[in-house]
């Protein structure tokens, strides 16, 4: 409301761009990466800038610039499989809490509240400390945080949704409940969930890569972005882009669903 | 106001029974339980006649409520038993991590509390001026950088670059500066769009219309009329973000080499040390409602409503 619309336009177009060309290495990432990202060999070792390795190699030999599209394809593919999930959870959870009412609503109300009263990260931590270090086990401590507000979102819109005409009329018409639930409330909801879905899309990818960085995500020797920053720091003297690359395309990543996010949540503002 | 802290207190300890229950509960469902271990470390065959010794030795023949209250009897007694890893007494190895990351929070809150109201403040006067756009900028990169990136690029400019600032703890107070700033730049930027925002809101309100009608000056009430009205919403989520220095912290402190309770906890993890863990839990916990009673407190004496139960406080 405060931001005015021309100092977006430029930013969101740029980010639209960018999303393209994330779009571009998640579907032609083995034909961008023409090196095998987990290939070691020492005689490769710290090459320089080049056409045939445009962000050098790390200590192994490995090409980073293949390394960093693979891990960004590996990256945007959790993730979106995370906040995927999360939001049918979250939608179906949401909904039933605000449908029914009594018990499940109090019942709905009281795990929110008690997840939501610890921060965020550390829960995510604990999580995969009680399951063990690996890809898995990230995945599903993340998604056991995530669809909170996936559901709180959906509950407090089926409550506005559900006393409308449409869904009373249907109602007495002998619609059954889930009938009522997916036909005239799910698709009242979707769209507005939009917003929340990009921007936890950068958090999730930022978060997962945070894991990684500790060493309790994403497993060596997947190429992550993480994980590669974690394996160059010790390379920060003497070989500084081999984890700079991996920092920047994360950071870019992360600004350009921020920024989009940001955009969407606006323009559903708006409508509403 | 004395009514309004007594009851507030009260609310702590239900609160914090459950943490101890919870993280009472954590330990005895990890897979790897106290005789187990005791039977690999104590080098004993797995044996019935062996697990009932250590299972006497831990108290785990008696009921399970009548362990949780020994076990919370040690607690109180600041007893959080021995690791698995070096058999060390856990207690005094978090507490000196404890120090070292409430230092690192301090500074960081020092920071934030100083940068957020000069570029907050001066992206308001001027809507659409430099400074303003400079700040927006600042605050859209601020929340996507990654901390474990800022914190590797600060090290290779300020340390290896420049020799300006170590990279590694030695001690001294200048060593906080780069992981403390590490750690406060995303909070600064969520405040700073907090702030701005909310003045230019408060801008089109009824107290700055009347104040403009008593014919104040425009400084007047930019400074004691707005700024005081903006400010309250910031300490409220001041509390909540103290939970977010926490869990920051265990990323910057990873690379800063940070002595805290981030990296012990990392390591535990990894090593599956529970009673680290168990811990940890137990003081981020109570550091969490400790921050967020105080917060509430602090928005209590800032905004008369919330003490008297009266009005929307939303």
């Amino acid at each position: 409301m405060i931001r005015e619309k021309k100092a977006m336009r430029p930013a969101v177009i740029a980010a639209l761009v960018f999303l393209g060309v994330i779009l571009i290495v998640m579907v032609f990432a083995d034909k961008i990466g023409i090196h095998d990202p987990t290939s070691i060999d020492l005689t490769m070792k710290f090459h320089g800038s080049s056409r045939e390795y445009p962000f050098g190699t790390d200590d192994y030999g490995r090409c980073v610039f293949c390394r960093c599209i693979y891990a960004v394809h590996n990256s945007v593919e959790i993730a979106f499989t995370i906040e995927i999930v999360s939001v049918f959870i979250g939608m179906m959870l949401g909904m039933c809490a605000a449908y029914f009412g009594g018990i499940a609503d109090q019942l709905f109300g009281a795990v929110s509240n008690a997840l939501m009263a610890f921060p965020k990260v550390i829960l995510i931590m604990l999580i995969a400390a009680f399951l063990g270090a690996s890809t898995r086990n990230i995945i599903l401590a993340m998604l056991l945080v995530d669809w909170i507000w996936y559901a709180r979102i959906s509950r407090s819109l089926t409550l506005s949704l559900k006393e409308r005409k449409y869904v009373q009329a249907a109602r007495l018409n002998g619609a059954s409940a889930p009938v009522i639930l997916r036909r005239h409330i799910a698709p009242g909801i979707l769209p507005q969930l939009a917003g929340q879905f990009t921007l936890s899309l950068g958090n999730v990818i930022l978060g997962l890569a945070g894991f990684s960085f500790l060493g309790i995500g994403i497993q060596r020797p997947t190429p992550e972005l993480g994980l590669m920053i974690s394996d160059g720091c010790s390379l920060i003297r003497t070989n500084f882009s081999v984890l700079l690359w991996p920092g920047i395309i994360l950071f870019l990543i992360v600004l350009d669903l921020n920024v989009l996010g940001e955009w969407v949540s606006e323009h559903l503002r708006k409508q509403a | 106001m004395k009514r309004y802290l007594i009851k507030q207190l009260l609310l702590i300890l239900p609160t914090l029974l459950i943490v101890t229950i919870i993280s009472f509960a954590m330990i005895r469902l990890m897979p790897a339980d106290a005789v187990d271990v005791y039977l690999v470390t104590h080098h004993l065959e797995k044996n019935e006649k062996n697990i009932a010794v250590a299972k006497e030795r831990f108290g785990l023949d008696e009921p399970v409520p009548v362990q949780y209250l020994h076990w919370l009897k040690d607690i109180i007694h600041l007893d959080f038993g021995k690791t698995y890893s070096t058999n060390q007494a856990v207690a005094p190895m978090l507490g000196k991590a404890l120090v070292k990351t409430l230092q690192l929070a301090a500074a960081s809150a020092i920071w934030i509390v100083v940068v957020t109201p000069v570029l907050g403040i001066g992206a308001a006067a001027k809507p659409e001026g430099a400074m303003d756009r400079l700040t927006r900028i600042y605050c859209l990169c601020g929340t996507a950088i990654p901390t474990f990136v800022l914190g590797f690029i600060l090290i290779r400019l300020f340390s290896v670059n420049w020799k300006l600032l170590p990279a590694i703890p030695d001690g001294s107070a200048v060593s906080l500066i780069l992981p403390s700033f590490t750690l406060s730049l995303s909070h600064i930027a969520y405040f700073v769009q907090m702030l701005r925002n909310e003045m230019l809101e408060n801008r089109g309100e009824m107290f700055v219309l009347y104040a403009r009608a008593r014919g104040l000056h425009e400084k007047r009430i930019f400074w004691s009329h707005l700024l005081k009205n903006s400010v309250q919403p910031l300490v409220n989520t001041m509390g909540i973000s103290i939970g977010g220095l926490i869990a920051g912290t265990v990323i910057v402190e990873n690379v800063f080499s940070w002595p805290g309770l981030g990296r012990l906890i990392t390591k535990a993890i990894l090593s599956r040390d529970y009673p680290v863990i168990q811990g940890y839990i137990l003081i981020v916990a109570v550091t969490y409602i400790c921050a967020n009673t105080i917060s509430d407190l602090m928005s209590a004496i800032v905004d008369p409503r919330i003490r008297l139960g009266k009005g929307d406080v939303s």
